[in-house]
Order: structure tokens, then C-alpha cells, then sequence
């Protein structure tokens, strides 16, 4: 495939995962970390673009490189450059301080489905678990988040 | 869109802006410039910062038009070894390993906050926040520091956790300075820090009983292959651009003249000149310089026979470099066998008794050969048609010690030599099945052997939390 095609192909791709893929991980590993390791992640999938193609499910597999990434992330650079309490500057602490109440799953899952649209299936092909799963962790979520945040009706 | 899931979107967005992918796209525009390769692209706080690392394109950054004379590297003496660590802990007693030993997985459990595992040569070591820790079973541990204050063993743990893929012999560390290609820092016995800066970026880092062995980047190789091509005016410094594609090189000279040459017809491996050939040796705390190009050599193992290096970027088998010190080396072919087996690409190397084993993959990645290399040459020890995960340079999917070899294949499969004169299939511990297509990123690594452990990890549970194993053999039927 020619270079243009394939920077088509994958630009094409990755401004349909980058949201997703991002909130994924900042939500697991915090808004630096977890950008970082999405930014990272799609340079890596540029980098392997060739053989990302064969792969099935490229959401889920690279939400996994993601994870590697961000697992990693703090032996990747100088110790002490980033302070930790960069990490947690959230736009609205209550908020902030709401979702951090929830598991890490039921946060990745709420995030997906109720803030950036993805179907249960799309969010568990994404997380690597069945859609059923999905399913649970989301109701647990909203649940846990709305009585947090002293929400009756989100619509 | 709920209005809850509006809020949580829109704060997202504010503290981890989208990223942009034109920059990351970017990142690999050597692919339409060939000056520019090779380039690595690292993207930090929303601004990519591209690395262009083109050492042949020298001349561009030289102005006027006069020609430059060839600077020649200023010679470096040799500094008398002296060992920065004592064999101050005793070996563990050996383990007797034979066909019949019976093997099993066994779950580890690492030390409390251990973020970083070590290949140490004979035993393992994790290393905390707080402290450096060793285990040669991968269930007992001590530390390696005890007499340090809590706050020396602290920051000596930090030097540790900060490097990228450090390697180990016994109770030293040794590795690069994550995110920078230039910085060697080890971590001695005592917990005392030694860091050089080299001029050039190290591709390679070996360490065992004679010290430590790096293999530092240069271009005087590329230097003489245009001299020797093109004429004796046409070196390096004294061009406006040198471009190297598909082995072809073009050059052009101040005055804008142009020289081409096909490198392989001349007998050159391309990639070999534009890969590390410089190489430092450190028998004390200073690094020195050792005199000779000794191939492109970015894998490098110490035992108590020497080092042995392999070139694993290399498009071909380009055998195996020892040295019984680290300063003076000699090049092993591969086996006659293997090379009629056909194109070969050595991948990886890893102790094995006093020496070291090397795999040697064929270019179709059908056929591994698994080769015993020791100061007086080099054997085929079994050849599999599994094909052995090829990890970044410090890493290793081949793991060898007295209890044998163990590879762990990207199709999920391990297999394991206890002996080294053939190889069986084995199966992996269930928590690391995963569906195959998904298999390659997270295989785990074997890092370490020890006299009685072999120890895999991995960050295949669900919750992506590194999983450590290993293979004991027991003496139960």
C-alpha cells in the first residue's frame, strides 16, 4: 500500500479511537499518565501500522499496549520530573472526587458509555471483557456516581 | 450525550486535551525522507518532540564551502581493571537438572512494592522504592544494601528504578538513564552510583563477572566505506549530505557534485555502518575506550567465560563477538550447519553455563537455531520451528541458567532444554493464555535464571498487574 494510503487509513482510524482510547486511560491512570500513555500508544500504533492491520480487534489491542504503557510509564523518564499532584487536576473536584469512588472498571466503563457514546459492545471489545460484564460495571457506576454527586436524573 | 456523561467528557477533555495525530503521523517522516531515518518520535504534554538521529547526514550541519578535513577520534587509553564489585554473596549450591527432573509453575510473590525485576545472573533482584532486593529461588528475599541508612538505600533504589531495561551480575545493576540513549549508570554492590555520560548514544549493554561492556554509536564505518567507494576527498565531514537507502548510497560534495554506490555489491551490510561499532569496556568506575570496530553489536551477556555479543538489528547472521575481558574481541562464525540453513537473522543471547546461547532465526521465520557459544567456538544445541519473541535490546525471551533454556514463542508456547541437547514443549501457566491474535505485545519476558529458578513475568491478568512465575524442577517422580 502506498505510504498516502496507509497514513489515510490509519488517521482515519486513530481519530475514531483516540477519544475513546484517551479516556480509557486517563481514567485508569489519571489525566498525565494516562495521556501520555494513549499519545504513545497510537505512535506506537503508527510505528506497526502494517501488521495492526491483521489484527482483529486494534481497539482493544492497543487499549492493552495502553495499559503496558502506563504501567510503565513512571520507569520511563527521570524520577521526580513529574510531581504526583500534577496528575489529579481536575476540572471539577466533586466530580473528580466522584469517580474516584468507583472501581476502575465501573469508571472506564461509565466514561465510555455515558460520556463518549460507545455501545456496551464497542466498550467491551475496548476493555477486553464481555459485554455483559460492561453492562454490570456501568449500572454499578452510575449508581455509586449519582449518589456521590447528589444527581436524581441525569437526562 | 446524558448530561452527566457531558460533564465527564468535558473534564476529561479539559486536563487530557485530544492529541494531535498529524504530529504523531509525523513522527514518521522518514518514510517519505529517507535523510531523516532513523527517527524515534517521543510525544510528551500535548508537543511531539522529533529526534533525528541521520548520522550520515553530517555534512549538512557544516556551513561554507570549503572542505573539511576528517577529524579523526582522539585515542583513548586503556585503564587497568579493577573491580568495582566483590563476589562478596556465595554462589547458591548448584541444582542437578536431568531429563527426568519433574518441572512446575509456581505463582511468586514479589517483595512489597516491588516495581522493577532485575536479571542478576545467578539470582534475581526487585527493586522498591526503598530498597534493592535479592532471591536466588524467587521466594526468599534479603536485602541487598542491609548495612546502607534507610535514606542512602532509598536513593540508591531510585538510581536503580530510573534506569530503562536494566540487566545485572550478582548485586550489580547496570542500564541506561530511561529517556536518554546516552547516560550508563550502575548501581554497585554497596549501593554506591557511578554514571557516565557517553558521546554517543549506547545501543548495547553487557555486564557479568569482568565488568561491564557498552557499545556506543559512531559513523566512522560509514566514513570509510564512501572514502573507499567514492574516493579518498569524499569523507563525511567534507560533504553536504550522505543518504543511505535500500543500500544505495548517494553522497553529494560542497559543490553540489553527486556519487552513488550500491553497497551490497561491494560487500557492505548497510545496516551494519549505520549501527553501533564503537565500544567502552568498564573493568573499573571509569569506562574506557577499546581499541577496534567490532561489528554492530546491540546484545551483549557477561559469565565467567567473558562476554558475547550479538548483532540482533542486523540483517544477517553476523555470528557472535567474545571477549574473555571486554577489551579484547574476536569474532565466532555460526556453524556450518546453520549457515547452509539459509538467510539468518541472529536474534537473541543469553547465559548459558560459562558461556552464552544465541538464537539465530531464518529470514521466512519458520526455523530457530539455538546455538551453545563458548571461547573455543560454537555448536547448534537444538533448532525449533517456534518463534522466540524479539524484545527491546536489554530484554530477552530466551532465558538460560543451570536449569536449563527456557524461550517463550510469540504463539504462546514455551519450550524448555533442560540440558540444552534438545528442547520440549512445555505448558505455560494458564493465567498467561490469552487469545493469539493478542499474544504478542504482552507475552511475558523470561528475565531471569537462577541456579534453581527460572522466572517468567507478564501483565496478562485482567488487571494488567505483572505476573511472576517460575519453573521449578522438584525431585518428586
Amino acid at each position: 500500500m502506498a505510504i498516502e494510503a496507509q497514513e489515510a487509513a490509519f488517521l482515519a482510524f486513530a481519530r475514531d479511537l483516540e477519544p475513546r482510547l484517551r479516556a480509557a486511560l486517563v481514567v485508569r491512570f489519571g489525566p498525565v499518565r494516562g495521556r501520555e500513555a494513549a499519545a504513545e500508544t497510537l505512535a506506537w500504533a503508527w510505528e506497526h501500522w502494517e501488521r495492526l492491520e491483521r489484527v482483529g480487534n486494534r481497539g482493544g489491542y492497543l487499549y492493552r499496549v495502553g495499559c503496558r504503557r502506563g504501567l510503565r510509564w513512571r520507569w520511563s523518564r527521570p524520577l521526580g520530573v513529574v510531581a504526583e499532584t500534577v496528575e489529579e487536576t481536575w476540572v471539577e473536584p466533586q466530580l473528580d472526587a466522584a469517580l474516584a469512588s468507583l472501581t476502575v472498571t465501573q469508571r472506564q466503563a461509565v466514561v465510555l458509555i455515558e460520556a463518549y457514546g460507545l455501545t456496551y459492545a464497542e466498550a467491551a471489545a475496548l476493555l477486553g471483557v464481555s459485554r455483559s460484564t460492561v453492562q454490570v460495571h456501568v449500572a454499578r457506576g452510575l449508581t455509586r456516581l449519582r449518589r456521590a454527586l447528589g444527581v436524581v436524573s441525569d437526562v | 450525550m446524558s448530561d452527566l456523561g457531558e460533564r465527564i467528557r468535558r473534564s476529561v477533555d479539559e486536563v487530557a486535551p485530544p492529541i494531535d495525530l498529524d504530529l504523531i503521523v509525523a513522527g514518521r517522516a522518514d518514510r517519505h525522507d529517507p535523510r531523516s531515518f532513523p527517527r524515534t518520535a517521543s510525544i510528551a504534554g500535548g508537543v511531539a518532540v522529533v529526534v533525528a538521529t541521520a548520522i550520515w547526514a553530517v555534512a549538512a550541519a557544516i556551513g561554507g564551502d570549503a572542505p573539511q578535513p576528517t577529524i579523526a577520534p582522539a585515542p583513548v587509553d586503556l585503564v587497568p581493571a579493577a573491580p568495582i564489585w566483590p563476589a562478596s554473596v556465595p554462589a547458591p549450591p548448584a541444582t542437578r537438572v536431568d531429563g527426568s527432573t519433574r518441572l512446575e509453575w509456581q505463582r511468586l510473590q514479589l517483595p512489597d512494592g516491588a516495581d522493577l525485576v532485575v536479571d542478576g545472573g545467578d539470582r534475581v533482584l526487585a527493586a522498591t522504592t526503598s530498597t534493592l532486593q535479592r532471591s536466588f529461588d524467587g521466594a526468599e528475599w534479603s536485602d541487598v544494601w542491609p548495612d546502607l541508612p534507610a535514606e542512602a538505600r532509598r536513593i540508591a533504589a531510585s538510581e536503580v528504578l530510573g534506569l530503562a531495561d536494566p540487566i545485572g551480575w550478582q548485586d550489580v545493576v547496570v542500564g541506561l538513564l530511561a529517556g536518554y540513549d546516552r547516560v550508563v549508570r550502575i548501581v554497585d554492590a554497596d549501593g554506591q552510583v557511578h554514571r557516565h555520560a557517553f558521546e554517543r548514544p549506547v545501543a548495547g549493554l553487557g555486564i557479568g563477572p569482568h565488568g561491564a561492556v557498552a557499545s556506543a554509536a559512531g559513523d566512522a564505518r560509514l566514513d570509510d566505506a564512501v572514502r573507499e567507494l567514492v574516493g579518498p576527498a569524499w569523507a563525511l565531514p567534507n560533504l553536504r549530505s550522505a543518504q543511505l537507502q535500500d543500500g544505495l548510497l548517494l553522497v553529494v560534495d560542497q559543490q553540489g557534485r553527486e556519487a552513488k554506490a550500491d553497497l551490497r555489491e561491494h560487500g557492505y551490510n548497510p545496516r551494519a555502518l549505520s549501527y553501533p561499532h564503537g565500544w567502552y569496556a568498564a573493568p573499573g568506575a571509569s569506562w574506557t575506550s577499546i581499541e577496534g570496530l567490532l561489528g554492530p553489536v546491540d546484545r551483549i551477556v557477561g559469565t565467567r567465560g567473558g562476554f558475547f555479543g550479538v548483532a540482533s538489528q542486523s540483517n544477517r547472521a553476523d555470528g557472535v563477538w567474545f571477549s574473555p575481558d571486554g577489551k579484547a574481541w574476536e569474532h565466532l562464525p555460526l556453524p556450518d550447519a546453520t549457515i547452509e540453513a539459509g538467510e539468518l537473522h541472529t536474534k537473541t543471547v543469553g547465559r548459558w553455563n560459562d558461556g552464552a546461547v544465541v538464537s539465530v532465526r531464518t529470514v521466512d521465520r519458520t526455523t530457530t537455531h539455538f546455538i551453545e557459544v563458548t571461547p573455543e567456538g560454537t555448536r547448534t544445541l537444538f533448532t525449533t520451528d517456534l518463534q522466540s519473541r524479539v524484545l527491546p535490546p536489554r530484554s530477552t525471551a530466551v532465558a538460560s541458567g543451570p536449569v536449563g533454556i527456557l524461550v517463550t514463542g510469540v504463539d504462546g508456547r514455551v519450550l524448555y532444554s533442560p540440558t540444552g541437547e534438545d528442547a520440549r514443549p512445555l505448558d505455560p501457566p494458564a493465567a498467561f493464555n490469552m487469545p493469539p491474535e493478542e499474544r504478542w505485545p504482552y507475552w511475558p519476558h523470561v528475565v531471569v535464571t537462577g541456579n534453581v529458578a527460572v522466572i517468567a513475568g507478564g501483565d496478562l491478568d485482567e488487571d494488567f498487574v505483572s505476573q511472576w512465575w517460575r519453573l521449578t524442577p522438584t525431585d518428586e517422580p
